[in-house]
């Protein structure tokens, strides 16, 4: 196994060690990235911080593979359901990749 | 006198034949050419609309022959070709029912009873065409887990903590289902529309 891979593999059992304790904690942080109809990411903008102000903390339109990523703070028990049954099923939304941020492993300026 | 006399009868009443004879012909005849004429009015008048309606018939045949091969040779039924292939059929469907209307075309009154009744016959096999539901959207939800990607029952999903993904995706897809007896229905369509085609080219022709 070569450095680069062996770190990659520390790297990936830390992470899912930290994904693992987050489930005894009371709220999950994830940036959950949003694929949208053609010249509707800013509806989807709009519609993530008016309908959900308590949860959704930023939300922006990018270029790239993915039209809106929004940050998304929740209690564990809302979380799921938040994303897929409520943001999955919000006007224009066809697909919505979520990754949860591990905590110890986030840093904010 | 008996002799004279039945000789002018006859004399009269093969006169009086002939010249009734004479009157029908005439009176057939310039009845047929006013007939003729006004056919020959109201064709040169509505040949726009025949072409129309020959146009849409024509349509919705090609568009249903590509929505059956496409629709044949597709794998993954949420398939946006075959997606596309069915709204223009749909669409083909749509202009036809307009095209044989009454209310949009006037012409349709001057087709004659068998032809009119094939076009309205297609027209009512259309419209339970369009009244099929053949699109239904749903979810279908996967993760990332040891960096191998996986699809999971909506069960599981519910199920699911935070920690048991690396990243939870969510898509959104339409599928293109059959309606019960699309296939019967299809085959009367084609029939039908094969039919109008042919009995429209005749009167195109004339």
């Amino acid at each position: 196994m070569t450095t680069t891979a062996r770190a990659q593999t520390t790297r990936r059992i830390f992470a899912s060690r930290w994904l693992r304790r987050l489930s005894g904690t009371s709220t999950v942080s994830a940036f959950v990235l949003i694929t949208v109809v053609a010249k509707r990411s800013g509806d989807v903008v709009r519609l993530l911080m008016e309908k959900y102000p308590e949860f959704v903390t930023e939300a922006a339109a990018v270029y790239g593979e993915s039209d809106v990523i929004a940050k998304v703070e929740a209690p564990v028990e809302r979380f799921h359901e938040l994303v897929m049954d409520e943001i999955q099923n919000l006007p224009n939304v066809k697909v919505t990749r979520t990754f949860v941020i591990i905590p110890q492993l986030h840093e904010v300026r | 006198m008996n002799a004279a006399f039945f000789a002018v009868i006859g004399a009269v009443g093969g006169g009086l034949i002939t010249a009734v004879t004479t009157a029908s012909i005439s009176y057939y005849q310039r009845h047929s050419s006013i007939r003729e004429a006004h056919r020959i009015h109201a064709f040169e008048r509505h040949l726009e609309a025949y072409e129309r309606i020959f146009v849409t018939v024509r349509s919705v045949l090609d568009a249903l022959n590509d929505f059956e091969v496409i629709s044949a040779r597709v794998i993954n039924r949420p398939d946006p070709v075959l997606q596309q292939l069915l709204d223009i059929l749909n669409n083909c469907a749509y202009q036809y029912c307009t095209a044989v209307d009454w209310r949009y075309n006037a012409s349709m009154a001057y087709l004659d009873l068998r032809l009119e009744e094939r076009c309205l016959k297609l027209r009512d096999l259309l419209l339970r065409w369009l009244s099929g539901q053949r699109l239904t959207t749903g979810d279908t939800l996967s993760i990332y887990h040891d960096d191998e990607l996986e699809e999971i029952s909506a069960r599981r999903a519910r199920a699911l903590r935070i920690g048991d993904y690396q990243e939870l995706s969510v898509e959104k897809i339409t599928t293109v289902t059959n309606a019960p007896g699309d296939a019967r229905l299809k085959r009367r369509i084609r029939r039908t529309a094969t039919s109008v085609i042919k009995h429209l080219k005749d009167v195109m022709a004339y």
